[in-house]
């Protein structure tokens, strides 16, 4: 996971096109946005953590920075 | 007439009866702290796939999960998913330190635990503990 691919697809796309991206990873298609990644995995996991800080976003009322804390912090709950 | 229709029903039922008990013993079955350690003691050889919703490798690694415990040569293994982000009691047993996340237990004891997301080692992980 890396953060700097997670930052730029909240930049540059919608959620619509987010989710578009990951149905695509699903169905094994070609991917209709530019997402960084080593692997399909990881390319995934990016869609979904920029789909789930740009509604964390919109929800809370907050920024990118205190969004992606939230978001660090949930993925260090689930593997420490 | 009547006797005929009797048997074609209990040949039915016996079917149905032993599709049922193939799907119960193959299908992954879903586990949380409240049940993990049960789900342990009382299966002899267990896997766990550990996950978690913001993990794109264990999303794609699902289906395949799935298929591989429709494998009858695993046939007495029983196959668990544990949501990592959820279940912190599950997760400490194993030593969860990545994900996708897996392990094997033998009588209730860990065997092998590991991180990866290729089918390969899953398979070999499965042939380990066939053996024990």
């Amino acid at each position: 996971m890396k953060i700097p691919a997670i930052k730029k697809a909240v930049e540059n796309y919608s959620i619509d096109e987010l989710k578009a991206a990951e149905e695509a990873l699903y169905a094994e298609e070609k991917l209709p946005a530019e997402i960084e990644g080593d692997d399909e995995g990881e390319q995934l996991t990016h869609v979904l953590a920029a789909i789930w800080i740009k509604n964390e976003m919109q929800q809370q009322g907050i920024d990118f920075k205190d969004a992606l804390r939230r978001y660090t912090q949930r993925v260090r709950n689930s593997i420490s | 007439m009547i006797k005929r229709s009797k048997t074609i029903i209990c040949s039915y039922a016996y079917k149905s009866r032993n599709f049922a008990l193939k799907l119960i013993n193959m299908a992954v079955i879903l586990s949380t702290d409240q049940d993990f350690e049960n789900q342990l003691n009382t299966n002899r050889k267990v896997i766990v796939k550990y996950y978690a919703d913001w993990c794109g490798s264990c999303k794609l690694f699902a289906p395949k999960y799935r298929r591989i415990s429709d494998d009858e040569s695993y046939a007495g293994i029983t196959f668990l998913d544990v949501n990592a982000e959820e279940n912190p009691e599950a997760r400490k047993i194993a030593g969860v330190d990545n994900l996708p996340f897996f392990a094997v237990f033998a009588d209730g004891k860990l065997l092998k635990a590991s991180s990866g997301a290729k089918e390969e080692f899953v398979r070999g992980m499965l042939e380990e503990l066939k053996n024990a």
